[in-house]
């Protein structure tokens, strides 16, 4: 018998990270190829553990300057201490390219009242606005759907075998795709996933977990529950990101497990709540109680993903890109998602509750200040009506929209219908979707999009090939020759919804004119068929085609031969338009709507519709920038479609442009030579008539404000912009209130005796504006008498208006209230003045403001 | 004393024409001649005249920012001020300028 050899190895943790999941599946990778015993211990007193295990080691936690103690013990333990030692020595410091993200870095995007607070939080990417106040709930993304979790197992030779099976699938399929990635990192960390796939730890327990009568799907849910538990015990932040790493490995498992069926179990929610999860599909967001869900904080799910499509239809307050998003909080804590600002508050204190009731007072106060106008036809200051629709997937947000003002759907897309599901959906499913939305839509029109199926949504069910390049492959409309009897079903259950209201149908991804006609074709062979059955249905359907495809901009006028109206679709439009994949970070910046060269894309086409007399639309991401909108109404669209949270905004917005300056506008856009010149054209405001905004308003005037601070103070001013529509959105009332602060770190505007006059100079102002808060109890300022301030004074102007000299009449104002305000008689008077019309009456008598 | 001044804040909407009216509100109280040039968000106002200039005694500058058209003072005796010192002190500044 050989004698048994025993070596050992200490070494301190250098690594930044500590023994994170790719040194430690080196390192497991590296003493795997000995036989001997090896273990790895935190110390001299910590529990050993085994050193092939990557999990194992990640559970240490070992930190940077952590002491290591690795004993091997067997035949070619020295071979395995020597081969340890030189990895370590040599390999394992220069491999440390990892440092962590820490979320601190993002903390200008805090807003203004809290960032001198130091409140941790967590930043992502805001892809869809709103604050969000709720119970946290964590999805770990690993749950079986109730048949799995109730299947009886196999004998369990036949699971053991099955899991083996499937380990060595997703650990052949992991390292092949390492070998195809494109970087180092990419593909350490694939390996790395290969190395936990095929940890020992894991199969000990997965095995465990069989022999004590589950499946090899169920054993693996446990065993990575059990991992995930030990990592979430850790002190260490890093482990969060072990937790992903064990998560998604186990996740790949059971997505091979289950033939790629891994359905996930019903999320329920039983008071307002905040999802937190690493992936979510749109099934498992739909499945939710929409009343209870209040905001997602996500992963790395993508701001085009299916998820936060539907999430911003439902205006779903989500942040998305958060880095370890299913851990981040205690399960039931109280949460805020700000979803405009695209931050997490996982610890919840006081100033932070109070901002953001205070925040969402004024989203509120803002809401109610437009919804009377909205429920009438937007239309410019010289006569010009544009339809405002809202994109939708499901009747309940066009009820939403339709509170909101909306005119009309705009686009209903029908792809959830079809996708992320086993089968088909039946004709009577789609007729009870269809007349959902019809009947919520209340005699409004509807314009259905027939399914655009391909491209990034691809079903299953279809069996369609896999294609090199899905977008310019078989999507849309190229799909509906291979599959005709899913054509017609949809045609009819649209055809039938269409005897319940004003229906019209659109086709996606259109070409070339023949399939428009052909399209066409279609349509009135299924209604001929239907008035056969004696089947209702609306008198003379429109049919209609998406626009997303440049080839069909310089054959508008055989397009307006073969069809009733157009949208256009500007996400593949202008994908397609500039060769330019919007989810590429390297040639993000050609994805731009603002090219010149797109606007002109987009007057041919318009101009194109318009000179037949035809009904164009534009349904695209585009048109839900309210930057954009007076391009919009230049451009001639007859109706614009967004998404059903921005319908009271970009509605409300219309009235104060006027066509013929938008015109005008649209010309010079076409002009500029760069995005960035049709931007800064955009911001200056022309197009808009603001002559209706007086310099001061009694909307411009709070008296008894409750804010506390100086930050509360000139937030609560700003409001009061925004609020009037003197900022074009919530964004840019963010932008005039760090202006504002720019200028107050110059030295404070406090004056003394306690007034103060903040005041800034930005196009994110709309409107020259006075504005004034009179607080309960005065806040510090750091005024020039050292007392703090009561009294507050905004003044407001658009730069390019304050460069170009339009605003002569307004800056004399403020110099002379500036002028005004050295006199005690004035503030004694100002100060006196108790109420709005008081104050109001005192300003226009002592400024002489008509 | 015959005194000119000139004031000027960076954003030129407010404190130019706070900082202008303490000198001229004080200058006046206390029995001095003034003329303040502003330097404001509109441009120049109040412009002073090489005649002005050349009969004051002396000339202020309460600015936060380059005085435009500075050579028009060459050789004349000026105090330059910040202007929230001419806000908030507008007497100490004037004893500063020999009044």
């Amino acid at each position: 018998m050989n004698e048994q050899l025993i070596a050992e190895y200490r070494f301190t943790c250098m690594l930044h990270s500590g023994l994170h999941a790719r040194p430690a599946s080196m390192i497991a990778e590296l003493l795997g190829r000995f036989q001997s015993d090896i273990t790895i211990a935190k110390g001299s007193e910590g529990v050993p553990v085994n050193a092939r295990s990557v999990l194992s080691i990640v559970g240490l936690d070992v930190q940077k300057g952590d002491a290591c103690v690795v004993i091997a013990r067997g035949i070619d333990a020295k071979a395995a201490i020597a081969a340890l030692t030189t990895y370590v020595e040599k390999t394992l410091i220069e491999g440390d390219d990892h440092p962590p993200a820490t979320a601190s870095s993002a903390a200008a995007e805090l807003p203004i009242t809290l960032q001198r607070l130091n409140i941790p939080h967590h930043c992502g990417r805001a892809v869809c606005g709103g604050i969000g106040f709720g119970s946290a709930i964590c999805v770990q993304g690993l749950h079986l759907s109730k048949e799995l979790q109730e299947a009886k197992p196999a004998e369990t030779d036949i699971e053991i075998s099955i899991a083996r099976q499937t380990i060595a699938a997703v650990r052949q399929g992991l390292e092949r795709r390492a070998k195809e990635a494109t970087s180092r990192i990419e593909a350490d960390l694939l390996l790395a996933h290969s190395q936990i796939a095929g940890d020992p730890s894991l199969w000990v327990e997965i095995e465990a977990q069989i022999r004590g009568g589950k499946t090899a799907a169920q054993a693996v849910v446990a065993a990575s529950e059990q991992f995930i538990g030990k990592l979430r015990c850790a002190a260490s932040a890093y482990i969060r990101d072990r937790v992903v790493d064990v998560q998604d490995v186990c996740m790949q498992l059971l997505d091979h497990l289950t033939g790629g069926q891994l359905e996930s179990m019903n999320i329920v929610l039983n008071e307002k709540s905040i999802v937190f999860a690493e992936v979510l599909t749109a099934n498992q967001l739909l499945s939710m109680d929409r009343t209870l869900l209040e905001g997602l904080v996500l992963g790395p799910v993508g701001a085009t993903s299916h998820t936060v499509i539907l999430a911003r239809s439902l205006r779903i307050p989500a942040v998305i890109d958060v880095a370890g998003a299913s851990s981040l909080a205690t399960m039931g804590t109280t949460v805020i998602v700000d979803g405009d600002a695209g931050l997490v508050f996982v610890e919840v204190t006081p100033p932070v509750t109070r901002h953001y009731q205070r925040h969402q007072q004024t989203q509120e106060r803002w809401v109610q200040k437009r919804v009377p106008a909205a429920m009438n036809a937007a239309v410019t200051s010289d006569g010009v009506r544009l339809e405002v629709g809202a994109n939708a997937s499901l009747s309940g947000e066009v009820i939403a929209a339709v509170e909101r003002g909306a005119d009309g759907v705009g686009l209903l897309r029908t792809e959830l219908l079809f996708l992320d599901r086993a089968s088909e959906p039946t004709e009577d499913e789609q007729y009870a979707a269809y007349a959902a939305v019809v009947k919520a839509a209340a005699g409004r029109p509807v314009i259905i999009r027939t399914f655009d199926i391909g491209g990034d949504k691809p079903a299953t069910y279809l069996a369609m090939p896999k294609e090199e390049n899905p977008f310019l492959g078989v999507r849309g409309l190229r799909l509906y020759e291979k599959y005709p009897e899913l054509l017609r079903k949809q045609l009819r259950a649209i055809l039938r919804a269409s005897a319940l209201g004003p229906v019209k149908i659109m086709a996606p991804m259109v070409a070339i004119p023949s399939e428009a006609a052909w399209f066409k074709g279609q349509v009135k062979a299924v209604a001929a068929q239907l008035a056969s059955e004696n089947i209702a249905v609306g008198a003379d359907v429109p049919v209609g085609i998406m626009i997303e495809i440049p080839a069909t901009a310089l054959v508008m006028d055989q397009l307006c031969d073969e069809v009733d109206f157009f949208s256009i679709g500007t996400n593949d439009l202008c994908q397609y338009w500039m060769a330019v994949d919007r989810g590429n970070k390297g040639v993000a910046t050609l994805y731009n709507p603002r090219q010149p060269s797109f606007i002109r894309l987009l007057k041919t086409i318009v101009d194109g519709a318009r000179s037949r007399k035809k009904w164009i639309g534009i349904c695209g991401e585009m048109a839900g920038d309210i930057l954009h909108l007076p391009l919009m109404v230049g451009l001639g669209f007859n109706e614009i479609s967004i998404a059903p949270g921005e319908v009271l905004k970009l509605k409300t917005a219309v009235a104060v442009l006027n066509a013929a300056d938008c015109r005008t506008l649209l010309d010079a856009a076409c002009a500029c030579k760069d995005a960035a010149a049709v931007e800064a054209l955009l911001r200056t405001g022309t197009g808009r008539n603001t002559g209706a905004m007086k310099i001061l308003a009694r909307d411009m005037i709070q008296v008894d404000s409750d804010a506390a601070s100086k930050e509360e103070a000139i937030k609560e001013a700003v409001d009061l912009l925004f609020i009037a529509g003197r900022t074009r959105d919530a964004q840019d009332a963010r932008a005039v209130e760090a202006a504002v602060w720019a200028r107050e770190a110059t030295y404070s505007t406090g004056l003394g005796y306690g007034f103060a006059v903040p005041h800034c100079k930005t196009d994110a102002v709309t409107a020259p504006t006075l504005a004034v808060v009179k607080l309960i109890s005065p806040v510090e300022w750091g005024s020039m008498d050292g007392l703090p301030v009561k009294t507050i004074l905004l003044l407001a102007v658009p730069a390019s208006e304050a460069a170009g000299g339009g605003a002569a009449a307004h800056m004399k104002v403020f110099a002379k209230l500036a002028r005004r305000l050295m006199h005690d008689e004035f503030r004694d008077r100002l100060s006196a003045a108790a109420d709005c019309s008081a104050i109001e009456s005192c300003l226009r008598e002592e400024l002489g403001i008509e | 004393m015959k005194i000119v001044a000139v004031t000027a804040c960076p954003t030129g909407i407010a404190h130019t024409y706070m900082a202008a009216e303490q000198l001229e509100k004080t200058a006046k109280a206390m029995g001095h001649q003034i003329r303040v040039e502003t330097q404001g968000a509109m441009g120049i106002e109040n412009e002073l005249s090489s005649k002005d200039i050349a009969d004051a005694d002396v000339a202020i500058f309460a600015v936060d920012i380059e005085v435009e058209h500075k050579d028009r003072f060459a050789g004349k005796k000026t105090i330059q001020v910040g202007v929230a010192e001419a806000i908030k002190n507008p007497k100490g500044v004037l004893a500063k300028a020999g009044g």
